[in-house]
């Protein structure tokens, strides 16, 4: 399997799953269509030092990885979505108006959680999800991104943002939490 | 009735409960777990009606949490609610003793069809 081959080939299908959960989660239908007018690619903005933009705002990042136990091979999820958005997602999941900055960095997680086990649905057959890491700050590269290894990234905007949806085949999945793989053996020990 | 939450998102846990009351199922005692392990404690202290389950989740995850639970021969309706719903993982929880599988995003309505089997109103 090439995760590269198979991304260019189910594009659509990803920008349907992003454009999906937003409207899911958010409660507004979202426009991100491939080609769509206001999808493109904003003006690279300048980036305050270790602070995360996308679409020229602040960001908040979630990143995970799915693990092919078929070919081993590990494929990044990264969402990006402006700190404008992560906090109207953040008071819309814990009903209230001001939530904290805890509960949006939760927010976020979890929305790329949801994102990436539909993407793991829409890719693999046999496969582990790691759960998500957030962080306000731009996340360091993961090392696929720094050998240069082509990614794909799809947007979509809703309620006058652009959310960001990056996924990085080949990526190391380095500082990624995973869920525990103990053997029912051992389970049976468990207090 | 007693229902046990666990995820480890605190939105998420939100939702669910929020979700129960818009399905229905309003005015239960529900105890919420922030991982697999904290589950396993509360619902042996517990003894739930109803178990709500991520899959993914660290220390213990759902399905570690489901297979202690029926080796122990604990039978509580067990649901998982997790983001992936693909055919395999329904499968493989129906096989290890799920209610069901409950996909995120979900609504109401899915709520109210999977749970009226076990959940009073």
């Amino acid at each position: 399997m090439t995760v590269r081959h198979d991304l260019d080939q189910v594009r659509e299908d990803l920008q349907a799953v992003l454009a999906d959960v937003l409207h899911a989660v958010l409660g507004e239908e979202p426009c991100g269509l491939p080609g769509a007018p206001g999808v493109d690619d904003p003006a690279p903005a300048p980036r305050a030092e270790g602070r995360d933009v996308v679409g020229g705002a602040p960001a908040v990042s979630a990143v995970l990885a799915v693990h092919d136990d078929a070919s081993a091979a590990m494929l990044g999820v990264r969402l990006r979505v402006p700190a404008r958005l992560a906090h109207r997602l953040a008071a819309r999941m814990f009903a209230c108006d001001e939530p904290m900055t805890d509960d949006v960095l939760d927010a976020v997680g979890e929305l790329a959680n949801i994102v990436g086990g539909h993407v793991k649905a829409l890719l693999f057959t046999r496969a582990r999800l790691s759960l998500p890491s957030v962080a306000l700050r731009r996340p360091t590269p993961a090392a696929a991104e720094r050998e240069g290894a082509p990614s794909t990234t799809l947007r979509a905007r809703v309620l006058g943002d652009l959310a960001e949806l990056t996924l990085l085949p080949r990526m190391a999945g380095e500082d990624l939490v995973w869920p525990p793989t103990l053997r029912p053996d051992v389970l049976e020990g468990q207090p | 009735m007693k229902i046990v939450v666990a995820d480890d998102s605190k939105a998420m846990r939100m939702i669910v409960l929020r979700t129960l009351r818009q399905a229905g199922f309003g005015g239960h005692d529900v105890i919420e777990a922030g991982n697999g392990r904290e589950a396993l404690e509360l619902v042996s202290r517990h003894g739930p009606d109803l178990i709500l389950c991520d899959w993914n989740m660290p220390e213990l995850t759902g399905m570690q949490l489901l297979t202690v639970l029926r080796a122990r021969g604990v039978s509580t309706p067990f649901c998982f609610v997790t983001s992936e719903g693909s055919q395999e993982m329904r499968e493989q929880a129906g096989s290890a003793g799920a209610l069901g599988l409950i996909a995120k995003p979900f609504t109401a309505e899915v709520f109210s069809e999977v749970l009226s089997p076990v959940v009073t109103s």
